[in-house]
């Protein structure tokens, strides 16, 4: 009886592990004839494979170039298989890439693209300026990301005058800034393939991962979470230092590191670590940690329609009541330093290094506000508006854990000169609602992408996809200025301008400005040429990168 | 019509209606929760920059209707089978779901026949051998698991097994590029430490209830009889009193089986396994309102599922229930 049931329970347990090993092993059979397809081979194995690292939410479920939650690291992962008219240079500057030159019409208005004649689809099918014209489009009627709305306000068409050759008309005199910025980041994709997609953003065939770019995807290993590249033999400019790219997702930064550290990976595309994980990444056998500047800042944003948050001597007193090194100690770990009060880091070519940094001077910030009348006069050592109203207010903090870290900061040393200052927090949705459809805030922070559009986006509401509340003449002036410039001289001049205006109003400030800090396996490659708040995967490493012993 | 058929019967109404409160609820509950499905598809700064394309969109998904209307549709749609097509996914919701309840029940299948063969076993001797030093010695130790979180054992076990002595994978289902049985393998290598933590926490919730059921259990009159009979202590645990000792667990048990598709969120993340728990949190993030329905609803049909065979085992098993 008792052997009875032990064999039964055995017989179950048994089962069960064989349920769930038959589920393993159907998952293998369902992969195994495309894995037979790609790697694996005696050639593939001694063929040099970097190995990358990713860390996001996820990897997306419709693998295809025009797919992207929003504007992400993944925009570096498709940088690998498609490029555009330009590259940015390490300094941001667009030097060309699918375009071998291009001339901007007087009027600043229209820009004439001449495109190199040997680039072929990954296919075989050659690029040709009718794929310029479609992209550019399809970008715009697709409302394809912020790019998407940009062409949409401002690209008037595309002309076509031959095979390689083709003009760009916009509705405003905005040439110069269309090359800066969209040249380099509108990944020009074949016509012969999209003009059959209706949904850009649902599209999963395989082919929406041709591009014409010095990789070619091969496969996403969803298993493995895993997605492969092998290097263009026929990329236009030159066949890739290495043969394969392996790119595995993590979900988070310590994982990520920790894979690093291991050996796991040998690189990390795009993000670059807080500096407070450097300390745990010193000291690694192997492992070198490339720091740089880095052009993305910390900004604290204020709300103008608010009251006395639209007066600039008000700002100014809170400017002077911020602990810049002490925000770089304890956010960056050291890795940062003290901001200009014109935002832009010292590394952009168009910053003026002129400007004074901001200063931390709690006498001054008190002097300030006891001036304006905003007196402690309850003595609960909050100080008061005239109307007796306490001075108190809100700073949104996004999700990420390092923006509630700044609002504490600040919160504190705001406490110093009589300010309530509440950080506060919610559903990415809900805050995203009150900074861009409501606007609807006091203070927010927000951490801008590297490259200047840190001066455009965060205050005014001049040109699209911005949630700022500032609509001083004079700034949208200086604005339209920068957009309009027609060459890098007059850019940085329209750009110096700015931040004059930034650091005499203080529309905005500058938290601190941090370091790029890029570990990599440096016994396995190196030479990386990094692209300064994007990381160490840029265009021109593909061609510069060494792998070590051979 | 026998007791035992009534019995049965009157269970499956109850589950019949419980299940449709549950569709109801997971209808309702993502719809009132703050944001919008087609922020993550498009990016913020064309939702809020496009309304006409979200209006369209929404439009195209149905979501532009009635919610009594919506309501009916959905319900239309489970009576055929379709669980919808998801918005942040980009698939249809049973594609989605089939292929990330694989690797769950993969990782959870193991773990939970293991926790419950340790938390039997263990809960048996110590309950058996109260304060004696092999019963203070896996408390103390099992007390001390219990009272870790999920996601800091299982970051230690990465640190130590995985980064440190470098025995066991750091991450995901498996490392790629591999075949056959060489996959097979790799996969259980990488299951190894994500089974281990998950079979920890459930065993030791299970022994604690085993413990507890066995020191109850052996103050009864019957253990009594039994050791007045002359049956030896080995005998009387395993045939009586761990018979009637069982009869709490098994709910538990059951209970684990249906929670495991949901348990494993934050044990999922930190070994980057790519199922359920981590399904669940993306599509919450993204307001993907069929991935929702259709995950929960999965989750919910596991638990009544596993509830119902919980009390289908109760009837064989308990006379006083087989009597009823």
């Amino acid at each position: 009886m008792r052997t009875d049931r032990l064999r039964s329970a055995l017989v179950c347990i048994t089962a069960v592990f064989i349920i769930s090993l038959s589920i393993g092993l159907q998952a293998i059979a369902a992969d195994s004839g495309t894995d037979k397809s790609s790697g694996g081979s005696e050639s593939d194995r001694e063929a040099v494979t970097l190995r990358a690292g990713l860390y996001t939410q996820e990897y997306p479920s419709v693998f295809n170039a025009l797919r992207r939650p929003s504007y992400n690291q993944l925009n570096e992962l498709f940088a690998v298989t498609h490029v555009g008219l330009a590259v940015f240079g390490p300094d941001f500057t667009p030097e060309p890439c699918l375009a071998k030159s291009w001339e901007v019409a007087s009027d600043g208005r229209s820009i004439k693209f001449y495109l190199v004649d040997n680039a072929t689809w990954h296919d075989g099918t050659p690029v040709r300026a009718e794929d310029v014209k479609f992209t550019y489009e399809y970008w715009r009627d697709n409302q394809l990301y912020r790019q998407g709305g940009w062409l949409n306000e401002y690209l008037d068409r595309v002309d076509v005058e031959d095979e390689f050759t083709g003009t760009v008309y916009l509705t405003q005199p905005y040439a110069y800034y269309f090359i800066k910025s969209l040249f380099p980041s509108v990944y020009i994709v074949p016509k012969h393939i999209w003009e059959k997609v209706d949904k850009p953003r649902e599209y999963g065939e395989p082919d929406g991962m041709i591009g014409c770019g010095p990789f070619i995807f091969e496969k996403i290993d969803r298993d493995a979470d895993t997605a492969y590249f092998k290097a263009n033999p026929d990329y236009f400019r030159g066949s890739p230092a290495i043969d394969r790219i392996e790119w595995k997702h993590y979900r988070t930064v310590d994982s990520t590191l920790l894979a690093l550290k291991k050996g796991d990976i040998d690189v990390i595309i795009d993000e670059a670590p807080s500096g407070v994980l450097v300390p745990s990444l010193m000291n690694e056998k192997g492992l070198t940690i490339e720091v740089g500047p880095n052009p993305g800042l910390p900004l604290l944003i204020f709300n103008y329609k608010k009251y006395p948050l639209n007066q600039t001597m008000f700002r100014r007193a809170l400017s002077y009541a911020i602990d810049y090194q002490s925000l770089v100690d304890a956010i960056e770990a050291g890795y940062g330093e003290v901001p200009g009060a014109g935002i832009l880091s010292s590394c952009i070519v168009e910053s003026n290094p002129e400007i004074p940094k901001l200063e931390f001077n709690l006498t001054r910030s008190n002097e300030i506000l006891d001036s304006l009348g905003f007196l402690d006069s309850n003595a609960d050592g909050i100080r008061n508006l005239p109307d007796g109203s306490e001075l108190q207010f809100q700073v949104i903090a996004w999700t990420d854990g390092k923006d509630m870290r700044v609002a504490e900061m600040l919160s504190y040393m705001f406490k110093k000169v009589g300010i309530d200052l509440q950080p506060y927090t919610n559903e990415l949705s809900v805050l995203q609602k009150m900074v861009w459809e409501d606007r609807d805030y006091d203070m927010h922070i927000d951490f801008h992408d590297p490259y200047m559009t840190a001066l455009g986006f965060a205050t005014i509401d001049l040109v699209p996809m911005q949630y700022g509340t500032c609509t001083d003449p004079q700034f949208s002036q200086l604005y339209n200025a920068t957009m309009s410039a027609k060459d890098p001289d007059e850019l940085k001049r329209t750009v110096y301008d700015l931040q004059d205006y930034y650091s005499a109003e203080l529309p905005g400030i500058a938290l601190y400005w941090s370091k790029s800090i890029y570990p990599y396996r440096s016994d396995r490659f190196e030479d990386w040429v990094p692209l300064e708040g994007y990381g160490l995967t840029s265009h021109q490493s593909w061609f510069n990168v060494e792998p070590v012993n051979g | 019509m026998t007791a035992r058929t009534s019995y049965l019967a009157r269970q499956i109404l109850r589950y019949s209606i419980t299940l449709f409160i549950i569709i109801t609820l997971v209808f309702l509950i993502p719809r009132m929760m703050p944001g919008d499905p087609f922020i993550s598809l498009l990016g913020e700064d064309v939702y809020y920059r496009s309304p006409e394309l979200v209006s369209a969109l929404k439009a195209e998904y149905g979501l532009d209707r009635p919610l009594p209307e919506q309501y009916i549709s959905y319900l239309y749609g489970l009576l055929k089978g379709d669980l919808g097509y998801s918005i942040h996914c980009s698939q249809p919701v049973w594609d989605v779901i089939t292929y990330k309840m694989k690797w769950t029940v993969v990782l959870l299948l193991p773990s939970a026949v293991l926790a419950a063969i340790l938390g039997i076993v263990l809960g048996s001797i110590s309950g058996w051998q109260r304060g004696q030093r092999t019963d203070t010695s896996i408390t103390t130790l099992f007390l001390f698991i219990y009272s870790m979180p999920h996601y800091w054992l299982a970051m230690f076990f990465v640190l130590i097994f995985a980064f440190y002595l470098g025995v066991f994978p750091l991450s995901g289902i498996t490392g790629g590029g591999l075949v056959g049985w060489r996959k097979l393998q790799d996969i259980l290598w990488h299951m190894a430490l994500p089974v281990t933590v998950l079979t920890l926490f459930g065993a030791t919730y299970n022994y604690f209830i085993m413990r507890g059921s066995v020191v109850q259990a052996s103050r009864e009159s019957y253990v009594l009889t039994a050791r007045a009979k002359g049956l030896s202590e080995r005998d009387v645990l395993f045939r009586h009193v761990l018979r009637n000792a069982m009869l709490p667990l098994v709910t538990v048990i059951a209970l684990d089986f249906g929670f495991m598709v949901s348990g494993a969120l934050l044990v999922e993340i930190v070994f980057s396994w790519g199922g359920m728990g981590t399904l669940v949190y993306d599509a919450v993030l993204a307001r993907d309102y069929p991935l929702l329905h259709g995950s929960f609803l999965v989750i919910a049909a596991f638990v009544l599922v596993s509830n119902f065979l919980a009390e289908v085992i109760y009837a064989v098993i308990d006379p006083r229930i087989k009597g009823r």
